[in-house]
């Protein structure tokens, strides 16, 4: 099988297909890894579009001792903290009440077993949603660059370009106020 | 591997200074050696014992939200509308026309994002202001079906006509005329004929009447001027007046023509055998002097 790697080779060769392949191995991933950080479906959507569209035109940029994975995810990061930013000023103008509202939309929108079943899954995803976009943007990444895309301490330091101790205790600092936060979501939730 | 974790304030939280290796053995990236060596350090440490089971929940709860993520993915498209730009050669023009892509589509999302900008707006306004923008919105969806049900919407030989009914409902109430409205051009040039006629008719019975007045004046006060005395406004007597009468007449006519063009009367032919009034007026004088003497 070829490599991300090998078909970057090939795109920056003149391959055009070869861009597409990676794109469609990895449209999927980034995009949930936009939407982890952003919590809204036409931002994750536009921020996964935008990676790949910065990825091409860099394309000649591209360092062939590092990985694409790290490579393609520092890109959605930076993309994502862009738009994490001009959220950040919309929530001023109220329109965070919308990105909340369409990111319940999304959730809802999955197969469900049965009711009870689909309402409590509903609301904990809900919660550990909230856990996470409440965590600060640093926090944030490392979380979602382990959890749903599953890089190595290693790579997520490659892809944000920090030392590895700083990536570890991010992560660390993170699970325990996720922790924190969804245990007090389960004292509210017992009760009923 | 066994670096210190102090940023954020991370380290500080945990007790035994083992965090990274907890981090390593829960995420299964430690060295076997080391994962050895800290399950045995896990039979000492009631702390890390108790971080991993928790951060082992988190990261379930992280999993689970993630599935429903991955579930919900909708059609991104992403790669069919990338790659096919890629085929070409040079790379600006690639990436111009791929950003022109993802542009185009985004417009189409754009209406979603004026559907949030309306709720937002909902959201903040006061309540009197959504009541009354509700109560506008249903005023003239009422208005608009009304007029919609009443409407006719008519094509044929006068053209396009669009009527909303209102004025039709009231010419129902009137009583129908069988006759067709307006007048042909015929009719009109008939009417006006018979106006003008009937109005040179009127002219003509008024001018005779006046004729016969004059006549009437001349034979009881002045038949003396027309065998008597000079005119003072002609110059010469009567007999030399009757003697140019032809040539006068003529003269006479158009001069008469004239001055009643001139005091905005009207002059007509027929009055050309009627005496001037300067004449009566001047045989009336002289003889009111000859009496006098």
């Amino acid at each position: 099988m070829t490599t991300d790697e090998q078909l970057v080779e090939r795109a920056i060769a003149g391959d055009g297909d070869a861009f597409g392949e990676v794109v469609r191995r990895w449209e999927r991933k980034i995009y949930a890894l936009a939407y982890g950080f952003t919590g809204s479906v036409e931002d994750a959507r536009d921020a996964a579009q935008e990676t790949f569209v910065a990825a091409y035109r860099n394309l000649q940029n591209f360092r062939g001792d590092a990985k694409v994975s790290s490579w393609l995810h520092r890109i959605a990061v930076n993309q994502c903290i862009t738009r994490q930013r001009r959220a950040r000023v919309r929530a001023e103008t109220g329109i965070e009440e919308a990105v909340e509202s369409a990111g319940e939309a999304f959730l809802s929108t999955g197969e469900q077993s049965s009711p009870a079943r689909a309402a409590e899954t509903k609301e904990r995803t809900e919660a550990v949603r909230r856990a996470v976009a409440a965590l600060t943007p640093e926090l944030r990444e490392v979380v979602l660059l382990k959890e749903f895309e599953g890089l190595t301490f290693q790579e997520i330091a490659d892809a944000l370009q920090v030392p590895l101790s700083t990536v570890k205790s991010r992560l660390y600092t993170a699970l325990r106020q996720l922790r924190m936060r969804l245990e007090k979501f389960e004292l509210e939730v017992a009760p009923r | 591997m066994r670096e210190r974790i102090n940023a954020n304030g991370a380290g500080e939280a945990h007790g035994c200074g083992r965090a990274e290796d907890l981090l390593a053995y829960l995420y299964g990236e430690s060295e076997p050696a080391e994962a050895a060596d800290f399950r045995r350090h896990l039979a000492d440490c009631a702390a890390c014992v108790e971080d991993l089971a928790a951060f082992g929940g988190v990261r379930a709860s992280v999993g689970e939200w993630r599935e429903e993520v991955m579930r919900s993915i909708p059609a991104l498209n992403v790669a069919e509308r990338v790659a096919p730009f890629a085929v070409s050669t040079k790379t600006e023009t690639r990436a111009a026309d791929v950003t022109y892509a993802i542009e185009s589509d985004r417009a189409r999302t754009r209406t979603r994002s004026a559907s949030a900008a309306l709720r937002e707006f909902f959201s903040l306004a006061p309540m009197w202001l959504r009541a009354a923008t509700a109560t506008a919105a249903v005023v003239f969806c009422a208005l608009a079906a009304l007029t919609l049900a009443r409407a006719e919407v008519r094509w044929d030989s006068n053209g396009f006509a669009f009527n909303t009914g209102v004025a039709e409902r009231v010419i129902e109430k009137q009583t129908p005329s069988p006759e067709p409205k307006g007048f042909t051009q015929e009719q009109i040039d008939a009417l006006i004929r018979q106006s003008v006629e009937r109005e040179v008719a009127e002219a003509q019975a008024r001018w005779r009447a006046e004729e016969a007045d004059r006549v009437n004046v001349v034979n009881a006060g002045g038949v003396v001027e027309r065998r008597a005395a000079p005119s003072r406004n002609t110059g010469g007597t009567a007999a030399s007046r009757s003697q140019q009468g032809p040539r006068r007449s003529t003269r006479g006519g158009s001069n008469n023509q004239l001055l009643a063009e001139d005091n905005g009367d009207v002059f007509y032919p027929g009055e050309e055998s009627v005496p001037r009034l300067t004449d009566i007026l001047g045989a009336v004088k002289s003889q009111s002097k000859e009496n006098e003497r």
